[in-house]
């Protein structure tokens, strides 16, 4: 019975801190040790792929579609980091700028500062 | 290629840490307890899996992409900040209430109409719940349902960035709700989705209600809500379906006729016939 419980508790500790840690890596915390970014828009409710980061970043034309269009739009598409596109470079800053007020508690400022980087 | 290869590893990834998380959970508190973790199928499924993260993602995130750049213009620029800059709290709340009141119509119009019950009964089609079968979608009803979702959000400017947390906890939730797990959350089941009840909505009855997914609060307001003790004895459809990841994917797109003249070719091939395969496409 004892055993039993043990295992429960541990199943159930092992599932939160799953989920923790998945909610901890999608708000950011851990895009320096893994080259992929998170996502900011909302998966299937019918479950399916967690990963929505946008397979290539290289498009300068895009982001430059998307930054006049509006500031809000790019908001909502993830475009990954790399280094190859210097219009992305160029953007993130100001994406960073705009939405620091109200991000401040899931995002650390230090974060944003080295994305512009 | 170098992007293939992270996306390859982002799966792979994504597939450990799903399986850490959500097997242990299947093996200690079973909602059906005969079921295996390898049950019939699961290749099927881990088809889905695969397809979603390798192939159909990168197409729905830039239809979903052309479609938020044309939403931009639909609304003034000036209240997509003001609903951007509002605090975080009430975005959130703005947000999970849109969302759900859109999914909710959404999805249990997809029950209703004939023409979007085609797609949507792919994700129906599994006769065996678990955290994998929650990926059976097809890439149309997940155009469809992620599109919907998302659309309060993309027309009206919410910074969906800043509620990053609150859309991966969405994310998870909805593979969660999917698994073999019964695991009774008391009066949080009015709040919070939970297997208990989205294992009733896969009920073989195409109109078993709980069609909100993350939050059952849309199923309460609009009389849809249903916890009966225990498991739905069957899930799946009625209907025959396809077997095989391709049939499951064009049976939905090709009109009927065609879909017959296939299915009569398959059964008339000699080389099936002398290996005795079963007639798996009805």
């Amino acid at each position: 019975m004892l055993k039993k419980r043990l295992l429960q508790t541990a199943t159930l500790l092992l599932f939160v801190c799953g989920i923790v840690l998945f909610l901890a890596y999608r708000s950011g915390n851990f895009t320096d040790l893994l080259s992929w970014e998170r996502t900011s828009l909302q998966s299937s409710p019918n479950g399916g792929s967690l990963n929505t980061s946008k397979p290539n970043g290289k498009d300068s034309i895009r982001i430059k579609k998307t930054t006049m269009s509006s500031s809000k739009s790019v908001v909502l598409v993830n475009y990954k980091s790399s280094g190859k596109d210097s219009a992305h470079q160029y953007y993130k800053p100001t994406k960073s700028m705009l939405s620091s007020s109200k991000s401040a508690i899931i995002f650390k400022p230090a974060d944003s500062a080295k994305k512009i980087r | 290629m170098e992007d293939f290869l992270k996306l390859v590893i982002a799966t792979g990834a994504s597939f450990l840490f799903l399986s850490l998380v959500f097997m242990p959970m299947e093996r200690v508190f079973p909602a059906k307890k005969k079921q295996k973790i390898l049950r019939s199928n699961w290749v099927l499924d881990l088809c889905y899996f695969l397809g979603q993260y390798l192939l159909w993602n990168g197409l729905v995130l830039m239809l979903l992409n052309i479609l938020g750049n044309w939403l931009d213009g639909v609304m003034p620029r000036d209240f997509r900040l003001l609903v951007g800059n509002q605090p975080l709290w009430l975005q959130a709340t703005e947000v999970i209430l849109l969302s759900d009141l859109f999914i909710y119509w959404g999805h249990r119009i997809q029950h209703k109409v004939d023409f979007l019950w085609r797609f949507h009964k792919v994700h129906h089609s599994t006769e065996h719940l678990d955290w994998l079968a929650a990926h059976r979608e097809h890439p149309l009803d997940t155009i469809y349902t992620v599109g919907l979702i998302n659309l309060p959000a993309l027309l009206l400017g919410f910074d969906l960035e800043a509620l990053s947390i609150l859309v991966a906890f969405r994310g998870i939730w909805a593979i969660y709700i999917h698994s073999n797990v019964r695991l009774p959350i008391g009066p949080l089941k009015y709040i919070i989705g939970s297997p208990e009840l989205h294992h009733w909505h896969h009920d073989i009855e195409r109109d078993a209600g709980n069609y909100a997914n993350v939050s059952p609060l849309m199923d309460l307001v609009f009389g849809t809500y249903s916890c009966p003790p225990s498991e739905p004895e069957k899930v799946g459809i009625k209907e025959a379906f396809p077997k095989s990841y391709l049939g499951q994917l064009a049976k939905p797109v090709l009109p009927e006729s065609i879909w017959k003249l296939l299915i009569r070719k398959r059964k008339t091939d000699p080389a099936r016939v002398a290996n005795g395969c079963p007639d798996e496409i009805k």
